[in-house]
């Protein structure tokens, strides 16, 4: 008897806690829908901004100084297959000196390269 | 004991007890047996709500997944008048007529009605409902809802078309592709307290489909560039409408389409339907001297001429039939290159004459015009074509150059891009796929080739005439600094009344550039234009300066044709 009724009083124990975070998972999707609803918003604030009628008006307007380049005001730079190699080249070299155990403890290090990527 | 000393007493209050005990035990029964399942229904609609789940609706992206038209989240407010005492309905009348812009008496009459549900305004914006919230009225709410956004406002405002109010295309592409892009409902079952407030606890759940969303072959920038170019000439010359339409000779891809008047895609209700017609595909009209190129292709693939043929265009002035046909300028004798470039009406119609009604007639057949280009846009027309028997003695004067036709744009667009690319007709399409919203393709549109009008060989022939005839004839205003442009113009008196009118005339160009290897191919329509009314000097200059634009921008992309986005993987 008394683990029946035991039982029944922590059967009613959950249900209420089920209720109860029923109501705080309803507060939070409130919010969390907010923050979708505001997101969208913004989202289309931005595609808005960014699009074409937008800059256009913007950048490409009577009054702008700003047009679409000719091909002859664009500048293409072609760099010599040799100059790469040894730009490669010396940069790998310098990658490859070993550090002294005695100035990593005391971070004397030295200054960090940056390596080239193949 | 009290109970010997009274046991008549003691029944009597046993019995009393036991009557109430066997009351009490009998009204259970009937509830918890016979009532039961009266009373869980009670209890369920009291406390079960169903909700119905609004799906996404697809957007609509330009070929590189810019987008065109999107959904964004929009609250509409109502209002529960059984509920509403005197004072909130005053406050709700005095602050919703300033903050919604609304009359007082419309609101005052909603709330005056014996119901629980009234709308008041539908797919309000976010910053208007956080200030109505803070009002605190009783007997107002929201109801979440959707609200299709166009953000480039009147881009492509014809051909996108627009949602209504319940999120269902009503014109346009939102029309056409309204089953990609509505998606599917779907229910959720959740529970209710006393309160009648929602809890977090589903007890079932289909949960919605969102829609599909479409992506179109046209290119966002191009379409801008078009609309800038079509603005401007639309203003300066004061027309009565406008077109233009921008495709990819190789594929039949419409980069741009355009039309004048147009209309504000965030309002359309406040448009006319004459900005809201698709002119490009709706409208068909006698296109003059620009259907030259139909009798010019003729001649040379038959063999009947070449480009050095003389022809005598009889100073101006040449009797076929009843009829007395004129050329713009009086013209001695001309090359039938010279015919073209310079335009002659004479010239043509002699042209015309050699190739005899059939010949002039099965190739405007080949170029498609009569019939439906087949485009994947509402509204289009077939134009109007006939076939020789009902030819009159004046037809062959008067359809070679462009008369006793009708055509449409997108009809004309195809022709000069089948030119443009060495004699191949390519279907034109708008939308390039439809995608979910995983990226995963459900449906996908290739160009498709329809025929071989022309050999390449004459196609080729065509293309050296047609760019004389910007370089040296009449479409000069077309020419672009280093740029080969291969074009043609015309000039076509309207109808008015049953009778060809000398005051209003369609101003039309179409070309294509560079000539040598056509990217793009261009159709520009000018109906009723003022101060001038000449397609070299109304129509041409547009071209040039959409062309010139749309060449450098698919230069600095690094394209040589038009590629799309990157897209996800095909189902």
């Amino acid at each position: 008897m008394f683990i029946l009724t035991a039982g029944a009083l922590i059967y009613i124990h959950l249900q209420f806690q089920i209720f109860d975070l029923a109501y705080q998972g309803r507060c939070k999707e409130v919010a969390v829908q907010k923050l979708i609803d505001d997101n969208s918003s913004a989202m289309y604030s931005i595609h808005k901004l960014k699009s074409a009628s937008n800059l256009g008006v913007k950048l490409l307007g009577s009054s702008s100084r700003m047009q679409f380049m000719d091909g002859e005001h664009i500048v293409r730079l072609k760099t010599p297959v040799q100059t790469v190699e040894k730009i490669d080249l010396a940069l790998s070299k310098s990658t490859e000196r070993k550090q002294s155990f005695l100035a990593s403890i005391l971070s004397l290090r030295s200054q960090a390269e940056a390596k080239s990527i193949r | 004991m009290h109970i010997r000393k009274y046991p008549l007493r003691f029944c009597i209050v046993f019995l009393v007890f036991i009557l109430a005990l066997c009351f009490c035990l009998i009204k259970l029964i009937l509830i918890q047996v016979f009532k039961s399942s009266y009373l869980d229904q009670l209890a369920e609609k009291q406390h079960n709500y169903f909700i119905k789940l609004e799906p996404k609706r697809g957007a609509i992206y330009d070929r590189n997944l810019h987008p065109l038209a999107i959904n964004v989240a929009a609250y509409s407010l109502y209002a529960n008048p059984k509920m509403m005492k005197a004072r909130d309905k005053e406050k709700a009348v005095g602050e919703l007529s300033v903050l919604l812009g609304l009359e007082p008496d419309f609101i005052r009459e909603r709330l005056d009605k014996d119901k629980y549900f009234v709308w008041l305004e539908r797919k309000l914006p976010l910053t208007s409902v956080q200030k109505i919230k803070n009002l605190k009225i009783a007997g107002l709410d929201f109801i979440k809802e959707s609200r299709r956004h166009y953000p480039n406002q009147a881009l492509a405002a014809q051909l996108i078309g627009f949602a209504g109010m319940d999120n269902e295309g009503l014109e346009g592409l939102e029309l056409k592709y309204n089953k990609y892009l509505k998606g599917e409902f779907g229910w959720t079952q959740i529970l209710k307290d006393a309160k009648q407030r929602a809890l977090l606890i589903e007890k079932s759940f289909i949960p919605p489909k969102d829609g599909f969303d479409v992506v179109l072959t046209i290119d966002e920038t191009i379409q801008y560039i078009a609309e800038r170019a079509l603005d401007k000439a639309f203003v300066k010359h004061r027309a009565r409408g406008a077109m233009i339409i921008v495709i990819n000779p190789k594929t039949g891809e419409i980069l741009a389409l355009a039309n004048r008047p147009t209309f504000d895609l965030m309002s359309p209700t406040q448009s006319d339907m004459d900005a809201r017609r698709d002119r490009a595909v709706a409208d068909m009209y006698e296109p003059g001297s620009v259907f030259k190129i139909v009798t010019a292709a003729a001649a040379l693939e038959e063999g009947k001429v070449s480009e050095q043929d003389k022809f005598f265009c009889e100073n101006g002035t040449y009797r076929v039939g009843n009829h007395i046909l004129h050329d713009h300028q009086k013209h001695g004798t001309l090359t039938f290159s010279q015919v073209i470039e310079q335009s002659s009406n004479i010239g043509v119609t002699k042209v015309a004459q050699l190739l005899g009604p059939s010949l002039v007639y099965k190739y405007a057949q080949l170029f498609r015009f009569g019939m439906p280009t087949g485009i994947n846009i509402p509204g289009e027309v077939n134009g109007v074509l006939k076939p020789p028997s009902v030819w009159s003695k004046t037809s062959i004067g008067a359809i070679p150059i462009g008369h006793e036709v009708t055509v449409t744009a997108i009809q004309l667009g195809c022709a000069i891009a089948a030119i443009a690319n060495d004699g191949v007709y390519m279907k034109p399409f708008v939308v390039k796929y439809i995608k979910d919203q995983k990226g995963e393709i459900i449906e996908e549109f290739q160009p498709q080739t329809v025929a071989q009008v022309i050999s390449k060989n004459t196609a080729d022939r065509l293309k050296v005439i047609l760019t004389r005839a910007v370089e040296d004839g009449t479409g000069k205003l077309a020419r672009i600094k280093n740029v080969k442009v291969a074009g043609k113009t015309g000039t076509a008196q309207k109808v008015v009344g049953g009778v060809y009118s000398h005051n209003s005339f369609y101003a039309s160009f179409i070309g294509f550039a560079p000539a040598d290897n056509p990217k793009i191919a261009m159709v520009v329509i000018f109906d009723e234009p003022h101060l001038t009314y000449y397609g070299g000097t109304v129509s041409a200059p547009v071209f040039k300066e959409v062309a010139q634009d749309v060449l450098r921008y698919l230069d600095v992309t690094g394209n040589d044709t038009v590629k799309t986005a990157e897209t996800g993987t095909r189902r």
